[in-house]
């Protein structure tokens, strides 16, 4: 699917795609695996934000990400407006093992839901899934986390800690269930991902993609192309079109655009 | 391109900055102004440390990026404002603005209270800066584009100082000072407002010794300066003035000023993590590789960005590199001037001599260039620069001078100016001291002679020469090009699209010129490369001498007597600017290129043959006549911009003479293979 750029003067869409989330929760990791396939443990901390890109093809158009993976280390928050300003897509990330991240990544689809670009593309990724998986590879709980280690964050990976690997499913604090019932309400896409193992990365940039007006950023006027690709189709509670600015009346503010 | 953020702050549009243009913020009347520029060099010694002043005193302490000077914004209170804003160098404590406003807590403070908050707000910035992290890896990764990022502010009493600087950068105190001043207009622009212009200062011999320093591509660092005012009444002068300067070793004015345009402003809104953010975001930039057209990520903007060939190969708009038309608005040519506000304006006053202008210009005649703003002059002089191209630059050139730098007793002075020097100042005062210049051109739009200027009463005589271009020496040799006269008159009074249309159309014009001018010199030059069976032999014959006998760019054996200047530029690729002071730095990139078969070089350039060669094939700038194309070459020819060309060239040839087989070249040349090929131009 993201098969990397060549070098041809193909005419791509531009998308430009903001990456946000709570510190640690592995925002480059799962940039990383998206654009270069790979994974390092023990990602250093990002500093402002890191720009990447990527292009993908999907069924006949070219789309070209411009990623901005921003820090999320609270000192930077301040600076999130401008990384998301004019975004056509957000992969608000959060981290299956620890329930806090999943209370900020609400908060930052609360701000871009208030704040972004009205028609912008909000994917929801619970990160790090590798962690809960009993019958993934074994060694997983013994090799290193594939934590953003960072002196604000008080929480390391816990699967560095646990000694047992046999009971992963403990380690999760966020039911799949409930993260999915919050994107359903709150129209985002959903995706449980692991940018260790590479599990469910690259299926949240193609329904992002399948997901984004393109004709709209073309500026032509053809019909959007509502048609789901085959593989990798997880969630079918976010056909509506665009997201719904409304059901979060209720929740209180979370103002930031300082 | 840069995008601008809808930030009221942002006030550049011409009208306003002209009706205001004579108000000084720090030298309050131009009568005044020498004796204020002599007293205030002499305050210099105090200007870079005001550590002995204490803070934390006061629990109010204003945070960076106040809100409280923002509250004021959304008052339209009075259109005027306070004329007389006291001196940096003579800081008089009675003298206070006078304000809009009524009694205002701020003024009923005791003054040496103010004193005290202002200096801790200066020192808070000093720390943050100090705290912000400075990974040795990341810096040095960033500084493949930037030198480091200054913040300057106005301290009462030394004027502007730089508060710091990140990542840490070592500065002589002289650099110091002339950064800081470089980074504020010394002429009030607007009440409250930003603006973005740059600035070239000379970098000091002895830096090498520093460990956070390397040298500079050409002896100079260039400042890319936004600086922000904004109505502060906890400030005794009434405003909060800072500037934040992109520092770099590139002369890319187009790229660096789009950067200070996007993060100025940003810094204005989120204070020092921003900076940790940019120069980690500049890390991360691919490097500025010669020729390359980059996508360059920067705070949430990416940047299209062509990287010119070498620094005098010419940029053209026509360009492919971007993989669709070029457009202004979202494409940068690394080394052209910033195009906007369209070029074209700053020379309204003056659209019938720029035939005149760029003959000065390419004969390296000197020009003071007098704007109201650091914007309109350094504008203009990149864009002037940028028209010289391919021609080397020869002269010294200063897109906004200030009577405090260091420099200034050696540019401006008794003596006739040097040749190629081009000076962008603002402060009238320097009308009066180049009163002995043979070319003033002033920026802007011209005055209708029946109406005088308008000029506030207390401002007293003229402030800065009336926009137009004087010279007393200058006869044009070229007709004008009667048809882009009209197209650029025309557009002067449409839109801005029209404008920018007409400035690209202008400046492919004289570009194509510069190209022109250089054509039959190329022509003759061709016929001085060895033949083949020249070549042949020299091979064979140095194929027994194993050794490489350095020779220093041969120019010495020349018989032209135009020859001379070139011996002092033996390396202009990379060193394209040094006046002759500065020639020895030991910056200087080694000759690699003139090692090899000694044997293989251009054969010596000669006057007359030259001219034999012009009279046989023309050229194809318009003259008026034959005589003044004999008489225009024989001027160029004399010119530092020839010499500069003819070594170039030499150069060029020699690297590609010795590239031959086997042997030891161990930098391929970075422009066009043969002096013939100069870029063809539409």
């Amino acid at each position: 699917m993201a098969d990397s750029a060549s070098g041809t003067a193909d005419k791509s869409v531009q998308v430009k795609l903001v990456l946000l989330g709570e510190a640690a929760v592995g925002k480059s990791s799962v940039v990383l695996r998206f654009v270069s396939n790979e994974f390092q443990p023990n990602k250093e901390p990002t500093i402002g934000a890191a720009f990447l890109t990527q292009k993908c093809r999907l069924e006949d158009r070219i789309l070209r990400y411009e990623i901005w993976d921003t820090a999320g280390q609270e000192r930077f928050h301040s600076l999130a407006p401008m990384y998301y300003r004019n975004a056509q897509a957000a992969v608000v990330v959060y981290d299956v093992t620890k329930a806090s991240s999943l209370e900020k990544a609400k908060s930052w689809v609360k701000e871009l839901q208030r704040q972004a670009n009205p028609n912008i593309v909000i994917a929801l990724a619970g990160n790090k899934v590798d962690l809960v998986q009993s019958s993934a590879s074994s060694p997983s709980a013994a090799s290193p986390p594939e934590s953003e280690d960072e002196a604000d964050d008080a929480t390391a990976t816990p699967g560095e800690t646990a000694g047992s690997p046999s009971e992963p499913e403990s380690l999760r604090q966020v039911p799949r269930e409930e993260a999915q019932a919050y994107a359903t309400e709150a129209g985002l896409l959903f995706f449980e991902t692991s940018a260790k193992t590479g599990e469910g990365i690259v299926d949240i940039f193609t329904e992002i993609a399948k997901k984004i007006p393109i004709e709209h950023i073309l500026a032509a006027t053809r019909g959007t192309s509502g048609r789901p690709g085959a593989s990798g189709s997880r969630v079918e509670a976010t056909r509506q079109p665009g997201v719904n600015l409304e059901e979060d009346a209720t929740k209180g503010k979370d103002a930031c655009n300082c | 391109m840069a995008p601008r953020y809808p930030t009221i702050l942002n006030l550049e549009a011409p009208e306003l900055e002209e009706d205001i243009g004579d108000l000084s913020p720090y030298l309050s009347l131009p009568s005044s102004t020498s004796s204020q520029a002599s007293s205030s060099t002499s305050t210099f010694g105090a200007s870079t440390s005001l550590a002995g002043l204490t803070d934390g005193e006061l629990d109010d302490v204003i945070p960076i990026g106040s809100t409280l000077a923002l509250d004021t914004l959304d008052t339209p209170t009075n259109t005027r404002f306070p004329r007389q804003l006291p001196s940096p160098s003579v800081p008089s404590l009675s003298n206070l603005p006078e304000r809009p406003q009524q009694i205002s807590r701020s003024t009923t403070v005791p003054e040496t209270l103010h004193l005290k908050k202002e200096s801790s707000r200066v020192h808070k910035v000093r720390e943050e800066l100090q705290a912000l992290s400075r990974d040795p890896a990341t810096v040095a990764k960033m500084r493949r584009w930037i030198m480091g990022i200054a913040v300057v502010e106005f301290d009462l009493d030394s004027g502007p100082v730089v508060e710091g600087i990140y990542p840490p950068l070592d500065l002589l105190p002289t650099e110091l000072q002339n950064i800081a001043f470089c980074s504020f207009p010394d002429s009030m622009q607007f009440d409250q407002g930003s603006q973005t212009y740059s600035f070239r200062i000379r970098e000091q011999s002895s830096t090498q010794l520093m460990p956070n320093r390397r040298p500079t591509e050409d002896g100079f660092i260039y400042g890319f300066s936004h600086f922000i005012q904004r109505r502060d009444s906890s400030s005794k002068r009434g405003y909060s003035q800072r500037s934040l300067v992109i520092l770099t070793q590139y002369q890319y004015p187009a790229l660096y000023s789009g950067v200070s345009n996007i993060i100025g402003p940003l810094f204005g809104e989120h204070g020092t993590p921003m900076l940790e953010a940019a120069c980690h975001n500049i890390a991360t930039w691919p490097d500025p590789t010669l020729g390359k057209t980059l996508e360059l990520g920067f705070l949430g903007t990416v940047l299209h960005v062509e990287i010119p060939h070498s620094i005098d190969s010419q940029q053209v708009t026509a360009t492919s590199s971007f993989n669709e038309k070029y457009d202004p608005k979202s494409h940068i040519l690394a080394m052209s001037a910033p195009f906007t506000p369209p070029p074209i304006l700053l020379f309204e006053a003056c659209l019938p001599n720029l035939w005149s202008i760029w003959e000065c210009l390419v004969l390296c005649e000197p020009i003071l260039i007098f704007g109201t703003s650091p914007a309109q002059t350094s504008q203009a002089v990149w864009w002037l620069r940028d028209l010289l191209r391919p021609i080397p630059l020869a002269g010294d050139i200063r897109p906004y001078f200030t009577m405090q730098d260091s420099d200034h007793a050696q540019l401006v002075n008794k003596l006739p100016p040097k040749a190629g020097l081009l000076l962008g100042v603002t402060n009238p005062f320097f009308e009066k001291s180049c009163m002995h210049w043979p070319h003033i051109l002033s920026l802007g739009r011209r005055i209708p002679a029946a109406s005088p200027r308008q000029k506030s009463p207390s401002l007293g005589s003229s402030a800065g020469p009336a926009p137009g271009w004087k010279t007393r020496t200058h006869k044009r040799y070229i007709s004008k090009d009667r048809v882009l006269l009209k197209q650029l008159e025309l557009a002067i009074r449409g839109g801005d699209n029209a404008r920018m249309d007409a400035s690209l159309a202008l400046r492919r014009h004289f570009c194509s010129r510069s190209t022109q001018l250089i054509a039959p010199l190329a022509r003759y030059l061709n016929s001085l490369i060895p033949s083949p069976t020249e070549v042949h032999h020299a091979r064979k014959a140095t194929a027994t001498l194993s050794t490489y006998t350095p020779i220093i760019s041969s120019t010495s054996s020349l018989n032209s007597p135009a020859a001379s200047p070139m011996s002092t530029y033996s390396s202009p690729a990379f060193k394209s600017s040094v006046s002759s002071t500065s020639l020895s730095s030991s910056s200087m990139p080694l000759h690699n290129a003139a090692r090899g078969h000694s044997a293989l070089r251009l054969k010596p350039f000669n006057t007359a043959h030259f001219f034999a060669s012009l009279k046989a094939h023309g050229s194809t700038l318009p003259f008026k006549s034959t005589s003044k194309r004999t008489e225009f070459y024989e001027r160029w020819l004399k010119s530092p911009a020839f010499g500069a060309w003819l070594a170039q060239q030499e150069q060029i040839v020699q690297t590609i003479l010795n590239e031959a087989p086997a042997s030891i070249v161990s930098t391929p040349p970075s422009r066009s293979a043969t002096p013939a090929t100069t870029p063809a131009r539409a």
